[in-house]
């Protein structure tokens, strides 16, 4: 293993995992944990459907608010299909990302205020939590039509989750394993 | 419109069209590539699942239909080096019965050329390629030249695995690897840290930017990227060139003396579809309707283990470390569902992304997820069978409604799982996890059935009633458009496609250079 990493460290060319946020008017580069935590702009995302984001990446895996998920999602439906990172690319979605993100919220939203007379961000953790395993198990649900289907809008915004957890070198060593990069990104995403 | 001349265009810089670039330049043809997306470079190729992304289509969706769609998006490519960027590198032979399914089981396609007209092919790609594998373990390995390299070792997913198939007398072999076990060509060898998919900047797994295009653009030959392609421009039964728009939106034309399509299963019977004329009305090489038909993919079974052990689920080659071709045999002794499964194990799994460990229990969420991610991590392991799939018409590329950002149609791609596939998807499914279980995996599960590879759309046959192309590719219509990839195969077998893609291509090569008036 000691050649290995010897290698990879020869090949490594950044270690950064970062992003280009807007910070207090300025443009800088930093992660997207430490954007949240200075409260970079939103270049896409409503303060609504961010509040929603929060409370559904509560939900989805714990930490993922804190790891940038709803920066993650704001960055991905701010540029072009073929420059977006998101997941979503793999599954020949037609349509604009920034729609299937918020036609989404909209749905959860909908189904929220059915359920309890609330927005989801405003939904306990445990009829939030509810409401999350309904889409997975596709009962009990009233989901609007034409949201994106149910299962594959908690299937995209899940693998997010597990994008800004898990998808780092933090995420790796959250895990005990090692990441091993030949070329790490400039930037997170 | 600016216009520009040259004796062969190429459209689609992924394996095929890179390829054939390198031969038809280095042998002085004045060659000019175009692809639609960005000219990646290998220091691009960044050990991200997220950034991964990137390599994969990013072009206008492919519209699709039918009662079980056929995603597009993940296993085609994005720019140079196309799908061949992200490939998995597992290059297993087709076998012989794969290129006479009709004469010797009477359903699909015999192919125009046998396995051993073939074979020479896939002797020079494999040593210009350099393949790890051991062709005395891998028993069901049709003839041909050793490998050129050892195979690549076993790690703790594939010894874990290979147990299962043991105790069930099934017999594995290393899975033949375009990547190399040993350094090869000034190339080094693999170091096993498993981000294959995220593109391999080493050089260690062959994709087009470590020999084709660096000896395509040596010997003069242009890549030019954003460049797509709207419709081949044709006089009678003679393609004069192609029309393209670049990355600022300004159309340009490029008259060839040859025509070369290498877009990808999908794109190119579309372009065909995009550029009919008033003599050809359905589109060029439809005269029989055959443009866009026998569409095929592999059904794929992804069964899932966790292992008391430490499996190290995140090292090794994203494309597996162990193969089976026990039950390859179409037939089955008579024995129902028909056609061939090949069995891949040990594919490396990183936590996220849609291959990876968290991809593996969509349904776990919150706590649940955190506790399974430290386990799987730990002690997960997977197989995949791909199951053949016959030809049948109705599943199909055509053109959509929509209209791209050229004024061309988009394709739309129809696809319905036929009840044998289906019964032999079950049945692969069953059997992996019999392996799994025997394997000793404390907990086993499978994933929904899903497809991996694109194959068919423009078959290559002898019979003009009922193919596109001849076995070289040309269109029986017009002979200087000649189609590439996988697109031909008139059958799929269970295999890889990659390798028998570069196979076809050498053979192409070949003929277009010692034949080169029959091109004209």
């Amino acid at each position: 293993m000691a050649n290995l990493l010897d290698r990879r460290s020869i090949l490594k060319t950044a270690g950064l995992f970062t992003l280009a946020f807007t910070i207090a008017g300025c443009d800088v580069v930093t992660t997207p944990k430490a954007a949240r935590e200075q409260n970079a702009d939103f270049k896409s995302l409503s303060g609504a459907e961010v509040a929603v984001l929060d409370k559904l990446a509560d939900i989805l895996l714990p930490g993922a608010r804190e790891a940038g998920f709803a920066h993650f999602i704001d960055a991905q439906v701010s540029t072009s299909a073929g420059e977006s990172l998101s997941l979503l690319r793999y599954l020949d979605w037609g349509g604009p990302f920034k729609t299937f993100y918020s036609s989404g919220i909209a749905a959860l939203d909908a189904v929220a205020s059915e359920r309890h007379g609330k927005t989801y961000a405003n939904l306990t953790t445990q009829d939030a939590h509810a409401i999350v395993e309904a889409l997975v198990s596709g009962v009990g649900i009233s989901w609007p039509a034409g949201a994106p289907p149910a299962f594959l809008w908690y299937f995209v915004t899940r693998s997010d989750a597990v994008d800004v957890v898990y998808g780092t070198e933090a995420g790796f060593d959250r895990l005990g394993i090692l990441y091993a990069e030949h070329i790490l990104p400039h930037r997170v995403w | 419109m600016p216009l520009t001349e040259t004796e062969i265009v190429i459209v689609g810089a992924g394996a095929s069209g890179s390829y054939l670039a390198a031969r038809l330049s280095r042998a002085g043809k004045s060659v000019i590539v175009l692809d639609a997306g960005p000219g990646w470079q290998l220091d691009d190729l960044k050990s991200s699942q997220i950034w991964a992304r990137r390599l994969r289509w990013g072009g206008p969706a492919v519209e699709l239909k039918g009662e079980n769609p056929v995603g597009v998006n993940f296993n085609a490519g994005w720019g140079l080096g196309g799908a061949a960027l992200h490939h998995y590198a597992a290059w297993p032979r087709l076998h012989e019965n794969d290129f006479r399914c009709q004469s010797r089981f009477g359903v699909g396609f015999d192919w125009p050329i046998s396995y051993q007209e073939l074979q020479p092919y896939y002797d020079a790609i494999q040593d210009r390629v350099g393949i790890s594998g051991d062709q005395d373990q891998e028993i069901w390995r049709p003839g041909g030249k050793p490998y050129p390299l050892p195979p690549l070792p076993l790690l703790g997913q594939g010894r874990a695995i290979k147990a299962g198939f043991d105790a069930l007398g099934m017999a594995t072999s290393p899975i033949p690897m375009a990547i190399l076990s040993r350094p090869y060509q000034n190339r080094e060898a693999c170091i096993l840290d498993g981000w294959c998919d995220a593109g391999c900047p080493t050089g260690a797994l062959y994709n087009p930017l470590v020999r084709d295009v660096p000896e395509a653009e040596a010997a003069g030959a242009q890549f030019l990227s954003g460049a797509t392609v709207a419709r081949i421009v044709s006089e009678g039964k003679k393609a004069v060139g192609v029309e393209y728009v670049d990355a600022e939106g300004e159309r340009h034309i490029i008259r060839a003396q040859a025509i070369i399509l290498a877009a990808s299963v999908i794109h190119n019977p579309a372009l065909l579809l995009n550029s009919a004329t008033d003599e050809f009305p359905d589109g060029l090489g439809n005269a029989h309707g055959n443009v866009g038909r026998y569409f095929m993919t592999h059904g794929l079974c992804q069964t899932f283990g966790l292992f008391e052990q430490e499996t190290t689920p995140y090292l090794g080659i994203t494309g597996g470390e162990l193969m089976s071709h026990e039950e390859y045999a179409k037939d089955r002794g008579g024995e129902a569902p028909f056609g061939s499964i090949q069995w891949l194990a040990g594919q490396a799994m990183k936590p996220n992304d849609l291959l990876g460990i968290a991809g593996s229990r969509v349904d776990l969420f919150g706590a649940e997820l955190h506790d399974f991610m430290k386990e799987a991590a730990r002690g997960l392991a997977t197989m995949n069978g791909f199951c053949e799939e016959l030809p049948d018409p109705e599943n199909r590329i055509e053109l959509s409604d929509l209209v791209d950002h050229t004024g061309s149609k988009v394709p739309r791609l129809v696809h319905k799982w036929a009840d044998n596939t289906r019964q032999l998807m079950d049945f692969a499914r069953e059997k992996g996890e019999q392996i799994m279980s025997a394997a000793g995996a404390g907990t086993v599960w499978s994933t929904p059935t899903a497809h991996a590879h694109l194959m068919g759309g423009t078959l290559m046959g002898d019979d003009p009633a009922t193919s596109v192309t001849n076995s070289y590719g040309q269109l029986h219509t017009h002979n200087n458009i000649v189609v590439t990839g996988s697109g031909l195969f008139p059958t799929g077998g269970a295999v890889n496609p990659t390798f028998t893609i570069y196979a076809l291509a050498a053979r192409t090569a070949d003929n277009m250079l010692e034949n080169w008036a029959a091109y004209q």
